[in-house]
């Protein structure tokens, strides 16, 4: 009883000052937002409500609580639902439910491992969806004061995101220091202009590429307002679609391809020339694409027939040509899948909030020169040699000066503008992405990197200048990377799709490397600093899904020519 | 309590941060240098060891390995064994990006050596850490002249006398030797086939119309090169080069027999040095069908080539000699030829540069004493190492294939070398003067 009591009072003084100090920071209380509803099972208790702007949230807490909140961020949800019957895609987009961990809620594996470590878990599906970046650093700065309010016991909060999620967490760490401990952007989306703007951009070179190539009746910028443009961007993603599968079918089947029918832009001549499957690579290279994809590691054969010394040597030259030929654009054929839902649907988005119009513009694109020596060496064969190579330069060249993309130079403007995030440095930071990523590709790491440096460079000068010790450096980079091999074939030699494998496709970790993560934050969270180097070394070399080393050499906007 | 879980937990901290030091062996500042330890120097290369590429050259590595061994059982390098870590690329750029990875970051090596492939090792070069960490990066097993360029790869020293050199050399031949005839070229239409093209303009050697034909790498393999051949024997050339990889010229050539060569058509075949392995030809063409085999044996008799290196079946040269006993010993069940001679003679200069980097050996020791010393190590090659500007050989003599496969000097005698470089602004080749130093004692350098 007596300890009850002492509890309690324990317990409101703690209330009274996390209120003082919410005060004195100026973070929002749950004035304007109604309680949190909480019930408690299985040895956790559960709370959820709506903050202020009507995003649903949840929180998790253990009863073996360990101290440390971690706020996750969710990443990118279409404006609408997309149409039931678009493959892929059909009945995706506007999931406004609360998420509290990678993969929640449809799959709760990863959020209930931390809750059996003991993290508390908080996240919300923010207000809108879409590009959401600045009022979803909002809704977790008033959830942050909910959560905070009603789970005095925490001590230390990590906040962690993927894709637009790492560019929320990145955000909230550099406007809102003082209310984490660490953050954990997770593929933080970033340069918008750079990606999909002014100067062409991995979003915009694919789309327009592939349009030119293999279906001019693709809209894809300039989209219609209202749900007359989310259809045309619905229309579009199939189109896309159909001509990937297009190429695609005969390719992974026999190695052959075919140009697909609304490919009218190509004369007949390069058509009988040269394969799809070279143009398709080069829409790759040319947009900065990664060359391996989550069913597609670019390296593996077809299988050996060993029944006979001829099957043999005729099925090793055919498997070693399916490596050297195919496998790349088999591996930019899924990748262009994927970008495609983000390059029509979001892309409709983001015209939409900056006036329904386009704003790409590739008018000043070298696209020559994105092709660099070393990648037309290395994908020689696949592009169908150097004379391929010219010849499709070529034509692309022919593309642009007939049909540039032209962007609304206002509408540019106002497009820049929603580019918040700015790089800096507040709180120990730990990010990743990953090598083969296809949304958030490597030049926006890379970029991060750069920054980071960059500030911490003028710190050690401050400092040194001021003849003070060097503060301790907040800033790591963690890069994830697929196996070598994992390509897998049919009994009948096609190769298999697959859903996952970790390092490709978009925002791919295993459940190994999300509790990496969140190791090594909770590790910053409480020594207020990085974990030390060797302690990021080791994680990095414990694991082949990570790259061993933090030094990998990544692309960057200026490397690729964007 | 609180204060008792933060010690907890501080203690955990630490103790990994201890345990991840020693578990990792992570170096401290100012620790040894990747790969030496007082036992071992451990190399790493990359190569096609398997698929439609491989074939002759996945023999290159094992003979390399062979010959180390000889060494490591004569005292080694300074008492330190050499390891060589053989990874299989393929052939398959991706893949040696992979493999490079590997040696560099988890095996940690202390240099990469006799990496094979144009495109396999311009991937790795642009997407593996060999330029930033400075990893040796010797004797590249490829004729692409970039590769000797030390302002972009500072740590890559080629082998082989570049192909521009190669097509310089076989253009003053041709000009000296067939003059007036009609030449045609079939070529590998990437870098190496660019690079050879280079070469010829350079020596000042034309193609009659229509002898110019090409394939994208590896699709002889799949496609065939019938087109092409029939293309070349239209044109009416009375010479042609082969300038492509082994298994191209083994395609070439059995279809050269199907369209009559050596009983309706008769033109004189020139072969570049990496595609002429007669071994590799064989039993390229043996592994399909005799009549394949016999109709290579065909196109090849007669047929000329250039080499770097001696005869395999020269076996008075002193350098052939002792690798054959060193083969039959190290590498047993591997039969002798010129990929197993170029593997032994690769092996025995990385020993001469490990010795001239001195007893504790350093990334940086090994390139400077390859540039500065490189030039003076013992070897079969007929020409100097230009290693002091990350050059290969720079040589060639020309032979003559008899009915067994036999390469011989095409004027009998000793081979006449000659030389040049890779400048393309002129064709300048001269007969070379260079003195190829003797074999060592036993074949056991000792250079210092």
């Amino acid at each position: 009883m007596r300890l009850t009591l002492n509890k309690t009072r324990r317990n409101m003084a703690l209330l009274l000052s996390v209120a003082l100090i919410g005060a004195v920071l100026g973070f929002p209380t749950a004035a304007t937002a109604a309680d949190p509803t909480c019930t408690t099972a299985a040895a956790v208790t559960t709370c959820t409500g709506e903050t202020s702007d009507t995003a649903k949230y949840e929180v998790r807490v253990p009863d073996d609580f360990n101290g440390t909140l971690l706020l996750w961020s969710h990443g990118y949800t279409y404006v609408a639902k997309i149409p039931a019957q678009i493959p892929l895609l059909g009945g995706a987009g506007n999931d406004l439910r609360a998420t509290i961990a990678p993969g929640a809620p449809d799959s709760m594996v990863t959020a209930n491992a931390l809750l059996n470590q003991g993290y508390a878990l908080a996240g919300s599906g923010f207000a809108v969806p879409g590009w959401n970046a600045e009022s979803a650093v909002k809704t977790n700065v008033e959830l942050l004061g909910i959560v905070k309010k009603k789970f005095p016991k925490i001590k230390r909060t990590v906040a962690w995101g993927s894709s637009l999620g790492g560019t929320i967490t990145q955000r909230l760490a550099e406007t809102n220091p003082k209310l984490i401990d660490a953050a954990l952007p997770v593929m933080a989306f970033n340069n918008l202009d750079k990606v999909t703007g002014s100067n062409g951009g991995y979003g915009t070179d694919a789309v327009w590429l592939f349009k030119m190539f293999f279906d001019p009746t693709i809209k894809g910028f300039g989209y219609t307002a209202g749900p007359v443009g989310f259809g045309e961007a619905a229309v579009d993603f199939g189109k896309v679609l159909a001509a990937v599968v297009a190429i695609q079918g005969g390719l992974a089947k026999s190695g052959a391809d075919t140009w697909p029918a609304t490919a009218t832009l190509v004369p007949a001549a390069v058509k009988a020339a040269l394969p799809a499957r070279s143009a398709l690579l080069l829409v790759g290279l040319l947009s900065g694409m990664p060359m391996r994809s989550t069913s597609f590691d670019g390296v593996t054969g077809t299988p050996i027939d060993t029944s006979s010394v001829a099957a043999a040597s005729a099925s090793t030259s055919a498997a070693t040509g399916f490596s050297l030929a195919v496998q790349p654009a088999l591996a930019v054929a899924e990748n262009m899948v994927n970008i495609a839902g983000f390059a029509t649907f979001a892309r409709f988005d983001l015209e939409s909030q900056v006036g329904n119009k386009n704003f790409a513009d590739n008018q000043r694109t070298n696209y020559a020169a994105k092709l660099s020596e070393e990648e037309a060496a290395t994908y020689n064969v696949a592009l169908s040699g150097e004379s391929g190579i010219a010849g499709l330069l070529q034509l692309v060249a022919g593309f642009q000066a007939a049909a540039p993309l032209k962007g609304d130079a206002d509408t540019l403007a106002k497009f820049k503008k929603l580019d918040t995030m700015t790089g800096q440095i507040n709180v120990p930071t730990i990010a990743f992405n990953n090598v083969e990523e296809t949304v958030e590709f490597q030049p926006m790491m890379s970029w991060m990197i750069e920054k980071a440096n960059a500030q911490r460079a003028a710190e050690v000068a401050a400092a040194k200048a001021k003849k003070k010790k060097a503060p301790a450096k907040k800033f790591a980079a963690f890069w994830g990377q697929p196996l070598d091999e994992y390509t897998v074939f049919n009994a009948d030699g096609t190769p298999k799709q697959q859903a996952f494998n970790a390092g490709t496709g978009h925002v791919q970790f295993t459940q190994t490397q999300w509790m990496d993560m969140v190791r090594l934050g909770d590790m910053a969270a409480r020594l207020k600093k990085l974990p030390s180097a060797a302690i990021l070394q080791l994680t990095r070399e414990s694991d082949p899904n990570w790259y061993p080393t933090e030094d990998f050499d990544a692309d960057t906007f200026e490397s690729i020519g964007s | 309590m609180i204060r008792a879980l933060k010690k907890r937990i501080l203690a955990g901290v630490s103790l990994l941060a201890v345990t991840g030091l020693v578990v990792s062996g992570i170096p401290a500042q100012g620790a040894a240098t990747p790969g030496v330890t007082k036992d071992t120097i451990t190399l790493g290369m990359s190569s096609a060891q398997s698929g439609a590429a491989s074939p002759g050259y996945n023999k290159v590595g094992p003979a390399m390995r062979a010959y180390f061994n000889y060494i490591n059982e004569k005292g080694g390098v300074y008492g330190r064994k050499i390891e060589l870590k053989l990874e299989d690329d393929k052939y398959v750029p991706t893949n040696a990006v992979n493999k490079v990875n590997k040696l560099i970051l988890r095996d940690k090596v202390f240099a990469l050596v006799g990496n094979l492939g144009t495109a396999t090792h311009t991937a790795a070069l642009k997407k593996t850490p060999i330029i930033k960490q400075s990893v040796p990066d010797l004797f590249v097993n490829t004729g692409y002249s970039g590769f000797a360029n030390p302002k972009k790869y500072p740590t890559t020293f080629m082998y082989l006398p570049s192909y521009i050199m190669e097509a310089k050399i076989m253009a003053k031949y041709i000009k000296d030797k067939f003059p007036g005839k009609k030449v045609g070229i079939l070529y590998q239409d990437d870098d190496f086939g660019k690079d050879g093209l280079a070469g010829f303009k350079a020596g000042g050697l034309t193609f009659v119309a229509g002898g110019t034909q090409k394939y994208a790498s590896l699709s002889q393999a799949t496609v065939g090169l019938t087109a092409q051949m029939t293309a070349l024997k239209s044109s009416g050339a009375e010479v042609i080069i082969l300038f492509g990889v082994t298994s191209a010229t083994a395609v070439a050539m059995r279809t050269a027999a199907g369209l009559g060569y050596g009983t309706t058509w008769g033109p004189q075949f020139i072969m570049g040095s990496v595609g002429a392995d007669p071994t590799t030809l064989l039993t390229l063409a043996g592994a399909t069908t005799p009549a394949l085999q016999a109709a290579t044996l065909r196109s090849l008799t007669g047929a000329l080539s250039l080499s770097f290196l001696p005869a395999a079946t020269d076996t008075e040269d002193e350098y052939v000699k002792k690798f054959i006993e060193i083969n039959t010993t190290y590498n047993k069940g591997v039969p002798w030829d010129n990929n197993v001679l170029v593997g032994m003679n690769q092996a025995m200069l990385i020993v001469q540069a490990l010795r001239a980097a001195g007893e504790n050996p350093t990334r940086a020791s090994l390139i400077s004493a390859l540039k500065s010393k490189g030039g003076t190590f013992a070897s079969a090659g007929y020409s100097k190492l230009e290693s002091a500007n990350n050059v290969g050989y720079t040589g060639y003599w020309v032979g003559r294939y008899n009915s067994t496969g036999v390469i011989a000097p095409v004027d009998g005698g000793k081979p006449v070398v000659y030389t040049t470089d890779s400048s393309t602004a002129n064709g300048d080749v001269a007969v070379s003067t260079f003195t190829r130093p003797a074999m060592p004692a036993d074949g056991v350098p000792t250079n210092k």
